[in-house]
Parts: C-alpha cells; structure tokens; sequence
C-alpha cells in the first residue's frame, strides 16, 4: 500500500516537472523564469528522493538533499544576485513569439514521447514515461538555447538540459555511483559559477548581455 | 610512483604559482612543473609495463597502452608549450601581462593539464566524464586572457556548446549504465567501470548500446571539433593565446577522441557489428569535407590551422572507424603526429602574430626573406600537415588509408584522397604566399632564444617521426591498436 503511495507520488511529480518545463520556457519574466528554474530542481529532488525509498537505494538521498541544496536555493540565488547586479531589463526576449515556440514544444514532446515508447529495451523500466519526460526536457532546454537573445537564458537553458539528465539517471539506473554523483554536482556549479563571470565580462565588453551581437568571429 | 603522484603533480604546481609573490618565481613553477610532469610520464609510462594495464583507487584510476600514449603526449605537448609561453607570455617592457594574470593564466593551465590527465586516466566512464567537462571549465579563461570582445565571444561560444554537448554525452553514459544494471553484470559501484564494462560487453543490450553511442558521438564529437558541430572550434583555437591554441588543438581534441574511442570499443563487442565503425566513418569524412572550403579560402592563419584540426581529428575518426589494424594504428600514430605538428604551426602562428601584429595571411608577405629561420620552419610545418613525404604525418595518413582499402571501404577512400589533394593544395597557396614574394616594410623583431629552440625542437621531433619511431613508442603504439581493436590479452 505504502509503495503504491510512492510510486504514485513519482508519476505525479514527473508529470508537474514536465508542466514546470513549459512554464520556465514560456514564461516572460526573467524572475519567474528563475523561480520556475527552482520549482523545476525542487520537483527533481522530490522525485530522487521517492525513488529512494520505492527501491531502497538510499545513496539516492544525498543526491536527492545535494540537488535541493544546490539548484534550487544556491543557483538561483546566484542568478538572482546576478540580475540585480546588472541592473538589466527584466523581459525575456525571444527570436519566436511564445504561442508558436510553445506549439514547437509540444510538438518536441510528442516525438520524445513517441521515441522512447518505441524502444523495446526500456520495457523493464517502472516509469517508463518518467524517461519521456526526461528526453522531453532535454529537447526542450535545447530549444530554449537556441531561440533566446540573453546570455543568462542560454545558462537556463543548460540548466534545464541538466535536469533533464539527472531525472533519467534518477529513473533508469537510481543515480550513478556516489562519487561520479558528487563529481557532476562539483562541475554544475562551478560550471554556473563561470558561465556567471562571463555573463558580467559579455556586459563589460558589450553592453548588454544580448549574444545577438556575438558575431564578430565568422568563416 | 603511483598514478596519483602523476596527477598530483600539475595541481601542485598551479597552487605554487598562484601563492608566489613574484612574476619570476610564477614563470619558474610554470616551467618546471610542466618539465616535471613531463619527466615523471615518461619515467612512470617506461618503467612500469605499460603493456598490462596499471590500476588505482578501487580501479577507478586505470593506465594501460592506450591511456599511456596520451598521457605521454599531454605532458609533451604542455612542456612545449609551457616553454613557449614562458617566452611569449612573459614578455618585460611595454607589452608586459599584469602578474595577476598571469598567475591566473598558470594555475589554470596546469589544472587544465590536470583534467586532461584525469580524462584519460580514469576507467570509470563517469569519472572520465567529469574530468572532460573539467577541461573545458578550466580552459574557458586560458582562451580568454586578454579580455578583449572577441576572445570574449569566442570563450562564451565555447563554454555553451561544448557544455551542451558533454550533458548529451552525460545521458548517453547513463544509457550504459542502464544496460549494464539491466544485463545484472555484478556489483553496482563497479558498473562503470570500463575495463568491467569491456570483459563483459556480450551481456550488454546492443539497441540502448547503439543509442548511448549516438549521444557519446555527439556529446565528444562536440568538444573533439567533429563537423557539424565545430562551430566552436575557429574561433577558440584563433583567439586563444598561440600556446593555448597548441595544447587545444594537439591535445584536447585528442583527449576527446580517447573518449569516444572507449565507447565505440565496448558498442563494438555489444552489438557484433560494424555500427559504430559506419558512424565514425562518416562523421569522419564529413569533417574532412566542411573543413576543406574554409581551408582554401581562408584568410586568417591562425582559423587556417584550426580547420586544419577538424580534418585531422576527421581523419583520425575515419582511420579507428575503418578498424583492423592499419588503420587503427594508423589513427593513432595520426594523433600522436598531429599533436606535435599542429603545436608547432600553432607556435609560429605565435612567431608571426608578435611580428606582423595581424592574424590575417594577406599582412605576411616574404617571410622566408625578412626571417629564414620561421619562414623556414613555418614552409616546412605547413608542408608536414598537409601530408607531404617525408614528415610523419604522410606516415600515418597512408596507414589509415591503407586500413581503409584493407576494410574495403573504396568510396570512402576515394573520397579523402579527393579532399586531402584538395586540402594540400589549399595550404600549399597560403603558405607560398606568406613565405615567398618580397616584403616592403620591416617586421619587428625580438629575439627569444627560448621561443625560437621551441621551434626548433618541434620540427626536429616532426622531421625524425617520419622516418623513425623509437621502439618503445612503437610498441606502446601497437599493444594500444590491439586494445582498440578488442583484442583483451
């Protein structure tokens, strides 16, 4: 009875982590964006911690505590210092107007989830959906880096792709050895930590963290 | 000495240089922990039986013939390029660097030493995998020391794309993962452990093996400068400073190269057939084509040499994708003589920036007179990588067309020899170019005796390898094709 709570419990919170994906990829504040980022990272660690307890593989608890800790307190954190530091505008701008990349994500959806359904080797897999949504955010962080204009959206967008990493990891296998674990979650945040330093270097050399205008280097 | 004192070597370096007070004393622990690092590799890889695999840390650590190749060649190249940067970064007068970062500049390029070491050391996938992203956190500001807006963009552009590039790779590990808990091969903790991995590769599931190789493909491709998804790569390797240029170009796409080779031995055992070989082969050539329009109309020498590299890391890929043991030998030696060729163009790109002050092939004119001595060798080099007997890479680029002819891959071969002819060409143009002709200003020169014997130790190393491979190194060479080819001893 309890497993079936629990098991019930990952279906559900994988299924608002797709929603959360939507909503950071549309959403037209860059605030809300990152408030979205939190929720995201906040659903990820729910999720990692239920499968700890459906399969008993308790390592997955300090992923689960790690990823709280980390993405959606420190990260956005620093995001939010970041804005307010340089004092930019707060809307986000996109190539594509949001009603059509919105029509496009689904669309990225719909072909994530027909992939994997299509896959006869993941038929031992519990969730097997859980896999879907995370192919889904992949596709779905990549199309965010492609179709925004500012430097710390294209961060949110890897951000994203991450996330959609760690979900699979966390639904196929229960997270990989502790030490690799730990490793990833070193790079992440340094990676952010440094992409963070060149967002204010893009602004001092370019005023403006618009990478539109990064096209200096061609052929 | 284990594994580990190797690997500790360059981060003690990099935190001596950033504690000492002054630029000497950061320009001494630069040059001598590269020189230390270099000596123990040699040392370690020589002594130690390089033929049977050395393990470390619950073998997540792991050195057999094929991590020692690169091992000896990361720490080769970064001496050469330490010494080159000691002269050209280190410059006194006018032009100097600020110490500040130039202890910036050291400490990350040992580190970037370090995660290259740890990347080809480790035999946990996922640890591979960590010190892969290591490197480029590491030389994103070694690219970007100036501060000026294009090194900028072009630091920036490599962070994301190769950062997106290595979270597929990341998915594509944990689909091996998954297949080796699916395939219940033992211990969990141990599961991605390669050496593991490849004694029980039969057991894995070849349809999640095909997939995971699809996303390692273009997750290393990304940061090995595979077409299409190079775009980083011309503009990294052209505002890099010249010395920085040389370890990303010889070494760092290598590394990568070392990571996908990895994987496409264990799909190759899973799935019992030629798919990974079919992929590689065709990204491989692919490369060669995209890369060889922009070489024949480029008009900066320094983007010249980087799509230089995406054909020779194509080159590279086809040669371990044709298999057998021509051209797997031949991919490797291919990477072994394209790190010290590239590094030595890469450094008299170095020579003719300082001098011209331009990057752009029209601005260098008469080389050969105004300066014998890089003219010389800058002709020389250029003839060296765009494949001329009897420089070494002519040695290794007709080993892998050779496997090719031997796998019976005629199109494929047809192909490369059309677009290699083609390439030479090309390089034959600029280089005549720059070298020949009359020139009508002075160029200003400065002598660095430390530059200059840099330069002339690259094409000394880049001349004898084309007539002979000292025999240790070569049969490190042939135990590690034996490796890539899944013959486990």
């Amino acid at each position: 009875m309890e497993q079936e709570w629990i098991l019930s419990i990952i279906h559900l919170t994988s299924m608002a982590f797709l929603v959360t994906s939507f909503a950071l990829l549309v959403s037209p504040q860059l605030f809300s964006c990152i408030r979205f980022y939190a929720i995201h990272s906040f659903l990820l660690a729910v999720i990692t911690l239920s499968t700890a307890f459906y399969n008993h593989v308790y390592h997955l608890i300090i992923s689960a505590v790690l990823t709280l800790v980390l993405k959606t307190i420190v990260i956005p954190q620093i995001f939010f210092r970041m804005i307010r530091q340089l004092g930019m505008r707060k809307e986000v701008e996109t190539y594509i107007n949001i009603p059509l990349s919105l029509l496009f994500s689904t669309l990225l959806v719909f072909i994530s989830f027909y992939g994997v359904g299509n896959m006869k080797a993941l038929d031992l897999l519990l969730s097997k959906e859980s896999v879907s949504i995370a192919v889904s955010t992949l596709f779905l962080g990549m199309f965010m880096m492609t179709t925004r204009k500012k430097a710390l959206t294209q961060v949110l967008g890897l951000l994203l792709i991450e996330n959609g990493v760690f979900l699979m990891g966390v639904t196929t296998t229960f997270g990989m050895p502790l030490l690799v674990e730990i490793g990833i979650f070193f790079d992440v945040l340094v990676g952010a930590i440094i992409m963070g330093v060149f967002v204010f270097k893009i602004r001092g050399a370019f005023e403006g963290i618009d990478v539109d205008k990064l096209t200096m280097l061609k052929g | 000495m284990t594994l580990v004192h190797l690997l500790s070597i360059p981060l003690v370096s990099g935190f001596l240089a950033v504690i000492s007070p002054t630029k000497k004393l950061v320009r001494l622990f630069f040059v001598l922990g590269a020189l230390i690092l270099a000596g123990c590799s040699w040392y370690f890889v020589f002594r130690t039986n390089a033929h049977k695999p050395v393990f470390m840390f619950s073998e997540n650590l792991m050195m057999d013939a094929l991590a020692a190749i690169f091992v000896l060649l990361i720490t080769t190249v970064g001496l050469l390029s330490s010494l080159y940067a000691a002269g050209y970064l280190f410059k006194d007068g006018d032009l100097a660097i600020p110490v500040i970062k130039l202890r910036r500049y050291v400490f990350f390029f040992h580190l970037f030493l370090f995660t290259m070491l740890l990347a080809v050391l480790s035999n946990n996938l996922g640890i591979m995998w960590i010190a892969i992203e290591g490197t480029t956190l590491a030389s994103a500001f070694l690219v970007n020391v100036d501060d000026k807006k294009s090194s900028i963009e072009a630091a920036w552009k490599y962070l994301i794309l190769c950062t997106v590039g290595i979270a597929l790779a990341l998915f594509g590990i944990i689909l091996v993962y998954y297949s080796a808990i699916a395939g219940a091969l033992g211990e969990q903790e141990n599961l991605l452990h390669w050496s593991l991995l490849l004694k029980k590769a039969k057991a894995l599931d070849p349809q999640v093996m095909k997939l995971a190789f699809i996303f390692v493909l273009v997750g290393y491709g990304t940061k090995a400068g595979l077409a299409p998804f190079h775009s980083w790569l011309p503009d990294a390797h052209s505002q890099a400073p010249s010395p920085v240029s040389a370890l990303l170009s010889g070494v760092l796409l290598s590394c990568s190269v070392f990571g996908i080779v990895r994987f496409h031995i264990l799909t190759r055992i899973a799935t019992g057939s030629g798919f990974s070989n079919g992929l590689l082969v065709f990204f491989g050539i692919l490369s060669v084509a995209v890369a060889c329009p922009f070489i024949l109309v480029q008009a900066d020498y320094k983007r010249l040499l980087a799509y230089s590299s995406v054909e020779h890391m194509g080159l590279a890929a086809a040669g371990i994708g044709f298999g057998g043991p021509l051209g797997i030998y031949g991919a490797l030696l291919h990477i072994v003589n394209h790190a010290f060729t590239k590094s030595l163009l890469f450094f008299c790109s170095g020579h003719l920036l300082h001098q011209f002050q331009t990057k752009e092939i029209k601005g260098v004119r008469g080389l050969l007179k105004t300066n014998p001595f890089l003219g010389g060798i800058f002709f020389l080099g250029i003839l060296a990588i765009s494949g001329l007997p009897p420089f070494s890479i002519f040695v290794s680029e007709f080993s892998i067309l050779s496997g090719g002819f031997a796998a019976k891959r005629f199109m494929a071969c047809a192909v490369l020899l059309f677009l290699l002819v083609l390439i030479f060409a090309g390089f034959l143009r600029h280089a005549s170019n720059m070298t020949l002709g009359t020139r009508e200003q002075e160029p200003r020169s400065e002598k660095s005796l430390l530059m200059d014997s840099v330069l002339g130790l690259g094409i000394v190393l880049v001349f004898v390898m084309g007539f002979y491979i000292p025999a240790p190194l070569q049969s490190l060479l042939e135990s590690a094709s034996r490796i890539v080819q899944g013959v486990v001893s």
